[in-house]
């Protein structure tokens, strides 16, 4: 126990049982969503290995490993090769700052995140987030594959796009809790209470933050970087075996990051009233906030299966003439308030008023509406 | 002043340097690339031998050296490499490890946003054009410099230039700094509160400087003017963008 | 030749009210629709633990029907062999002797009767096309063969194959009554289910020659 006072040490094991939890957490978590979309469409799912199914995991990752490790002519072999690298250093390195559970900085206690007391934990998120699409575009390119190409060349729009209102959207929470830092932006929510989690006084930039997660995780409704109808695999069209796998568990990764964070960010964390509070032990902790993860998760398991994919045009419509605005006013909103020093429960209509002006102007929006009079006497006129 | 011979601890790894890059730069037919990064690597070592790091912390200084070393190097690659593939990427390697270098100096926030703004997405919209453009593999005149000598010897002559002044700020005291122009009586300023960095903990004399609320601070306290400004010029180059790209009428694509 | 201005209808796209620009009315009912579905209710078959329910009209192995006298039902007429889109069917015809009580009141038997089950599309022409109603397709999905000449069905193997299926309850004869071949002359036939359910006001099925299969 001594051995353990040793911050080295401390920060190898925290990342050990990180590495080890999201690991095995990433294969279940796949299995979970095998079988929500077989019950979904009314089939069975994973169910030969293992009772339920539950050895599939396993199964799985032992094919990975032993399948053969095909690398295709032509490609640039460096490249091929450091993408599904990358995919996965980036995402993992991501969770370094998200606290999965009561943080502590006492020498010898365990601190529940791999870099305890970084001040600006949001802001590294969001720049290790953004060399993720860094493995998505060498992948697509040097996998010297048109199919791949596309694929890549759609991400980096994409994630590129979405970073915008993803940073923008956790601005508001920034000014509000006076701080960067995601731990303490937890224990500020858990010591006001109930009352006190982000997503009362910022429910437009808890929806906002989600979706643009989501779509920066290049999951569905957003997976136009992979869509099997269009793109055969997207980015990730020539890889096998374990470098297919490690693009996968790279964005499984990036999914519980972005559950983790919403949880910490918007729903207070491990706080939750009567179960856990402030003085709660910390196995209670833990646990309520690993529920609100798998909540999250399984929503955005089930949404993948409920909204149809985005067109392109919509996409970058979605993010550039919805989100970013959206973000950018919620912003200015809560620095009104700051400004003004108004009490705070004054954000949750403010947000909703933000929330029906945006919807008000997309109904009753008087841009040019495309004349269908006109357009069957023009030659050309057709319109799509 | 210094004469210049006297300066030869950092003119000897300049014009190594500057040799080593002439010979690496892509041209038709060979490149003796052998000489040329075996000129480079003393010069590197050279140039590292005299500008140490002054703390002595094992760690710190290899990280120094990791970093240093390491932007250095990735650029020469970056100018030197024939697919610009990979100039990119050494690109990007060149904005991490000087966001490395900006986290040694404790300056945390503007480590991240460089990797924010520059890695992740001012690189990123160079390969996507590079992807887009080069699709049929890189042009000729793609695949050798463009005036090899006269780029490094302006190159490197800024860059000695800059090293020299570094050197001579850095030997004396403020009256060893050398005086380019006639020194002005400049009216004394009571420094800005708001930007000078607070004490956390009076016994240790620990400041916030560096912190990002001391960063939130300076930036729209003292530097207010020169923040709203850039963020102006920003402003009217977007709408400048939009105004230039090409329209297309409604319902056509 | 264009489109007549006249023909073309222009559909514009409906306009949304507040509630369905905001996308969230419909996020909720697609998240009830499909969380709904999570009850534990499948209709997937398992299919080796569980015996796989085949429609009627299932197209499966051949098999050469034996009249009510035990002969081979097939006269032999190349009428299957003929309509085969896949030419996997030889037929060898010989005549029948003439004062031989067992081929009393037939002229023409198939000598060989060959039908190579790995060229065959399971098509159901040669049903369709058979006068007398000798050659027909049962439920048999699982065939399975080690060479290639194993799969090529002579007229043994598929006269077993109609010993095989004719009692097993989704695959008894259909017959025309023997209408035409006379080689046959059942009393009574077994009741069968319409192959697939026929809206009565489908056009197609108002066929010249309905209710082939019928009660």
């Amino acid at each position: 126990m001594e051995l353990l006072k040793n911050p080295l040490i401390m920060a190898g094991v925290t990342i050990a049982v990180v590495l080890g939890g999201i690991l095995g957490a990433c294969s279940y978590l796949i299995w979970l969503e095998r079988k929500l979309s077989a019950w979904m469409q009314d089939r069975l799912g994973p169910n030969r290995v293992g009772p339920m199914g539950l050895l599939q995991p396993i199964a799985d990752g032992g094919k990975f490993l032993l399948k053969e490790d095909v690398i295709p002519d032509h490609v640039n072999k460096f490249l091929y090769l450091m993408a599904p690298c990358l995919s996965l250093i980036t995402t993992m390195l991501a969770f370094a700052v998200v606290p999965f559970g009561p943080v502590s900085h006492a020498p010898g206690d365990f601190p529940f995140v791999i870099a305890p007391g970084i001040d600006l934990g949001i802001v590294f998120v969001f720049a290790v987030g953004s060399l993720a699409v860094y493995a998505i575009i060498l992948g697509g390119w040097a996998s010297n594959n048109k199919y791949s190409a596309l694929g890549s060349l759609r991400a980096s729009a994409q994630v590129v796009s979405y970073e915008i209102p993803l940073g923008m959207s956790v601005v508001g929470i920034a000014l509000l809790n006076h701080t960067m830092s995601v731990e303490k932006i937890l224990m500020y929510q858990a010591e006001q209470g109930f009352a006190g989690w982000n997503v009362w006084y910022q429910p437009v930039a808890a929806l906002i933050f989600f979706t643009a997660a989501l779509a920066e995780s290049n999951r569905l409704p957003f997976d136009l970087t992979e869509c099997e109808q269009e793109l055969v695999g997207g980015f990730h069209t020539e890889y096998s075996a374990m470098k297919f796998a490690m693009f996968f568990l790279g964005e499984y990764t990036h999914v519980i990051t972005i559950s983790f964070l919403t949880s910490v960010l918007f729903f207070g964390g491990w706080h939750f009233p009567v179960i856990a509070e402030v003085g709660s032990p910390w196995f209670l902790k833990v646990g309520v906030l690993l529920l609100k993860v798998l909540l999250i998760i399984v929503l955005i398991q089930m949404l993948r299966w409920t909204i149809p994919r985005f067109r392109f045009d919509q996409l970058m419509g979605l993010a550039w003439k919805v989100l970013i605005p959206m973000a950018t006013l919620n912003v200015v909103i809560v620095m009104c308030v700051l400004e003004f020093e108004l009490p705070r429960f004054w954000l949750l209509p403010l947000s909703a008023g933000l929330f029906a002006t945006v919807g008000l102007i997309s109904t009753q929006g008087s841009l040019p509406q495309r004349s269908l009079t006109a357009a069957p006497t023009a030659a050309h006129g057709h319109g799509h | 002043m210094n004469p210049l011979p006297e300066q030869w601890r950092m003119i000897v790894p300049a014009a190594l340097g500057a040799l080593a890059v002439w010979m690496l730069l892509p041209r038709d037919g060979k490149r003796r690339w052998v000489l040329g990064s075996l000129c480079g690597l003393v010069a590197l070592v050279g140039v590292l031998s005299t500008v140490r790091p002054v703390i002595d912390d094992w760690a710190m200084d290899g990280l120094f050296y990791l970093f240093g070393g390491g932007a250095v190097l990735s650029g020469v690659m970056m100018i030197t490499d024939r697919n610009p593939i990979y100039a990119a990427l050494w690109f990007a390697l060149v904005t991490l490890s000087t966001c490395g270098l900006f986290l040694l100096n404790a300056a945390p926030f503007l480590s991240a946003a460089t990797i924010v703004v520059y890695a992740g997405a001012i690189v990123v919209t160079f390969v996507f054009v590079i992807m887009l453009a080069q699709q049929a593999g890189a042009a000729t005149y793609d695949r050798r410099a463009f005036q090899p000598m006269l780029a490094t010897c302006a190159g490197f002559l800024l860059l000695g230039a800059i090293l020299y002044t570094i050197d001579a700020s850095g030997r004396g005291g403020e009256d060893a700094r050398p005086q380019f122009l006639p020194r002005v009586q400049i009216a004394e300023v009571t420094p800005n509160p708001l930007s000078q960095p607070r004490i956390l903990n009076e016994e240790t004399g620990e400041t916030d400087l560096g912190s990002l609320s001391s960063i939130g601070r300076s930036l729209f306290g003292d530097y207010l003017f020169a923040v709203e400004l850039a963020g102006t010029v920003l402003l009217i180059a977007t709408i400048g963008a939009i105004a230039l790209a090409p329209r297309r009428a409604q319902g056509h694509l | 030749m264009p489109i007549n201005e006249s023909d073309v209808t222009w559909v514009s796209e409906p306009k949304m009210n507040f509630w369905e620009s905001t996308f969230l009315p419909a996020i909720f009912q697609g998240l009830k629709v499909t969380a709904s579905h999570i009850d534990g209710h499948t209709v997937t078959q398992q299919y080796p633990e569980e015996p796989v329910k085949l429609p009627m009209h299932y197209r499966g192995v051949h098999r050469l029907n034996r009249d009510d006298q035990g002969r081979v039902k097939c006269v032999a007429c190349m009428m299957c062999a003929t309509a085969c889109p896949a030419n996997c069917i030889s037929i060898i015809a010989t005549e029948a002797p003439k004062n031989d009580p067992v081929w009393e009141g037939r002229d023409k038997y198939p000598a060989s009767f060959e039908l190579d089950e790995l060229r065959c599309i399971y098509c159901g022409m040669c049903e369709e096309a058979c006068p007398c109603d000798a050659i027909e397709l049962t439920h048999i999905y699982d065939l399975t063969g080690k060479t290639r000449e194993e799969m090529i069905f002579n007229k043994d193997k598929l006269l077993s194959v109609f010993d095989q299926t004719k009692d097993s309850g989704v695959d008894p004869v259909r017959t025309h009554r023997g209408k035409l071949s006379g080689t046959a002359d059942f009393q009574s036939l077994p009741p069968l289910a319409p192959a697939t359910s026929v809206n009565p006001d489908d056009r197609s099925a108002k066929a010249s020659s309905p209710g082939v299969i019928s009660r």
